[in-house]
């Protein structure tokens, strides 16, 4: 798992590339959750690049959704596989994270 | 019809996740089956495996645990069998998925995509032993476009 990170003006962008599972679901956690606790709450996870993702990924995700709605900011997700959309659609993730197909809508989404 | 079979053998650490990923990858490749039943199929065994590596034990001893995947006649025979404390996966109830984000729960999910995934599941206890059976049809190639 290769964890990238950009800041494009307020919004601080996570590039997530490989496979989000048991493997290394804790450290995606613990970054993620850093992140937040230093103050960025406009943030973006460009899945464009990850091929797979389990319930711990899906665990990851509840976790920083919540702490963003915490400290009232915002949080989006971007470029998600056909595989990775039908596991949210069976979580139903999909009503509760704002999810689009290009980086950049994500983070117009962010800014607004 | 072609049949293929394949056994992996893994310890109780979650490291081993990654080894059943790429045995899963080459079982794939030689039956040729589509990337979402290949991803499905990761996804069915890796939430179950990753339950079992992390609750059925309490002992700090290396234990095995047996996956096996049979495909006949497009339909995928999983089982996986593990020596830890009796466990049945059936009678976990549904997460309640209706709920707003504050009051969903951040876990509970992997036995629910399990379920949505296979078409059938069955468990046995015998001899000091969990045998899980999940029962998975395999996507059919698409037949090729005639022109009428």
């Amino acid at each position: 798992m290769e964890i990238k990170e950009e800041k494009r003006g307020k919004v601080k962008i996570v590039g997530l590339r490989g496979r989000l599972d048991a493997n290394s679901s804790q450290r995606v956690e613990k970054q993620l959750l850093a992140l937040i606790n230093e103050g960025e709450d406009r943030l973006v996870l460009d899945f464009s690049e990850l091929t797979y993702m389990s319930s711990l990924g899906l665990r990851v995700l509840m976790m920083v959704a919540k702490n963003i709605k915490k400290v009232n900011g915002k949080l989006a997700l971007a470029g998600l596989n056909d595989h990775i959309y039908e596991i949210f659609k069976i979580a139903q993730f999909t009503s509760i994270f704002s999810i689009y197909p290009s980086c950049n809508e994500a983070v117009t989404h962010c800014v607004d | 019809m072609g049949y293929e079979q394949i056994r992996i053998v893994l310890r109780n650490d979650l490291s081993e996740i990654a080894k059943l990923h790429g045995e899963l990858e080459n079982f794939g490749e030689k039956c040729s089956l589509s990337s979402k039943t290949l991803f499905e199929l990761n996804l069915i065994l890796e939430e179950v495996l990753a339950n079992v590596i992390s609750y059925a034990y309490g002992d700090n001893q290396r234990h095995e645990i047996v996956v096996r995947a049979d495909l006949t006649d497009g339909e995928l025979v999983i089982e996986v069998e593990d020596d830890g404390r009796p466990f049945n996966p059936l009678q976990i109830p549904p997460p309640d998925l209706d709920r707003p984000l504050e009051q969903r729960s951040v876990g509970g999910l992997g036995l629910h995509l399990v379920r949505e995934l296979t078409s059938s599941i069955e468990y046995t206890r015998r001899e000091e032993k969990n045998h899980l059976v999940m029962r998975k049809k395999t996507e059919k190639s698409k037949p090729r476009q005639r022109w009428m």
